[in-house]
């Protein structure tokens, strides 16, 4: 079985220059690159980022994930940050005694291991559930992702460009 | 006397306050979202979108709840809740990811409460869907793991056994050597899981000649006082015990 917590620790790359896709009638985009660990790109470590065109500026939730051919149990993110998002969070009663119960309103980050599981060995479900609120002040996109390139051991995502902002009017 | 009343004002004051604090309204780009009180399965909190559409107003969930789903990878489930969700409703899904409602003025607070109830539904539906899908993954496992251990002539998938009761219950694996038969089961540690696995393991313990059962779980320890459900009728082990774990299970059979 793979070792996600390796996945993890390890000093990953981008294995291509990825480009923001745009769907037809979505207001998001997302922009999908493999991972490459030691010059081998990875079998199912993706790096994804969601924005939302209408939204400038904000609203862009970075991941790390992993998607197992065989195990449905090791498909999905395995850390996500949340760069000033419109959703507030709420861990519920779960996670850190002082982050439960309460609205993380700005940037926050749900955490490889607040939302790891050792005992299933795989990732807490949905969607890793426990967040906790990121102080740095990164206003622009530039420092989201110099934040994420260190947080989440991932070389080259200075080169990502931002994503295809666009005013709408109402 | 004085106190309890001034207690009682600050009590209600507080209160009142959090209670504010549950709706939030925010304007971006000339389109205003509502924060509503209602959270995803993740823990994010459904927005609600609110647009002009001539004198009515046009209230969306703008694909966030399809994002949510696609995050877990479950972007083909939810499209099929979705539409399902949207009809037992009364309001629109889009086909491609939006929930959605035209909206008087007068109906413009209940549509937006339809609209995040519908994006919220859908999405903690999918969630539940995806983890019955590790289920049946887990079972998939177990399989192959038989398969490896013994003769794959001798493991036998998919099968089904009429109980006591005269139920027919599905086993997911049943090794049979030398009239030895062994029913392995995987079972998680979500409520439904342990008690439809006992109810099926009882069922099977009151046969003559019952074969032998076997629940294989994650991990003990998380089951808690599940795991007393599952014994009463059943041996438990985890996914990573050793081969000889397994095969001493099948020599122990009657």
């Amino acid at each position: 079985m793979v070792n996600l917590e390796k996945l993890w620790k390890s000093d990953k790359a981008l294995s291509s220059e990825p480009e923001w896709r745009i769907r037809e009638r979505v207001e998001f985009v997302r922009l999908v690159s493999p991972l490459d660990i030691d010059g081998i790109t990875e079998e199912g470590l993706l790096f994804t980022a969601r924005a939302h065109i209408y939204m400038p500026d904000r609203a862009v939730a970075f991941q790390l994930e992993y998607h197992s051919a065989r195990n449905a149990k090791l498909r999905g993110p395995i850390v996500r940050f949340d760069w000033l998002p419109t959703a507030p969070h709420n861990n519920k009663g779960r996670g850190p005694k002082e982050h439960q119960l309460q609205t993380i309103t700005g940037s926050h980050l749900h955490s490889f291991d607040l939302n790891w599981d050792p005992s299933n060995s795989a990732m807490r479900q949905p969607n890793l559930p426990i967040a906790v609120p990121v102080s740095d002040r990164l206003e622009t996109f530039k420092e989201a992702l110099d934040f994420v390139e260190k947080e989440f051991r991932i070389k080259g995502l200075g080169s990502i460009p931002p994503p295809p902002w666009t005013a709408k009017l109402l | 006397m004085m106190s309890a009343v001034r207690d009682s004002d600050r009590f209600q004051e507080v209160v009142r306050s959090a209670a504010a604090q549950l709706v939030s309204l925010e304007v971006i780009g000339g389109a205003s979202y509502v924060t509503t009180p209602l959270l995803y399965a993740s823990g994010a909190y459904v927005v609600v979108r609110v647009e002009r559409s001539g004198s009515d107003f046009f209230v969306s969930d703008f694909g966030a709840g399809y994002e949510e789903a696609q995050q877990m990878a479950g972007e083909a489930t939810y499209k099929r809740v979705a539409r399902s969700v949207a009809v037992s409703n009364g309001v629109n899904f889009d086909s491609f990811s939006f929930f959605e409602l035209i909206a008087t003025e007068g109906q413009l607070g209940g549509a937006i409460a339809a609209i995040a109830n519908c994006s919220q539904e859908a999405v903690n539906i999918t969630a539940m869907k995806l983890s019955e899908r590790t289920f049946r993954d887990e079972s998939e496992l177990l399989h192959q793991r038989l398969n490896s251990i013994f003769d794959p002539r001798y493991v036998a998938k998919d099968v089904h056994i009429l109980g006591s009761s005269n139920t027919e219950w599905h086993i997911s694996s049943l090794v049979t050597i030398n009239e030895r038969k062994v029913a392995f089961e995987s079972v998680t540690k979500h409520p439904n899981s342990v008690v439809h696995a006992a109810a099926k393991f009882g069922d099977l313990a009151l046969l003559d000649g019952a074969p032998g059962r076997v629940a294989v779980v994650a991990s003990k320890k998380l089951l808690g006082t599940y795991l007393g459900v599952l014994s009463h009728n059943a041996r438990v082990i985890e996914q990573s015990a050793q081969d000889t774990v397994y095969q001493r299970l099948v020599q122990d059979a009657a």
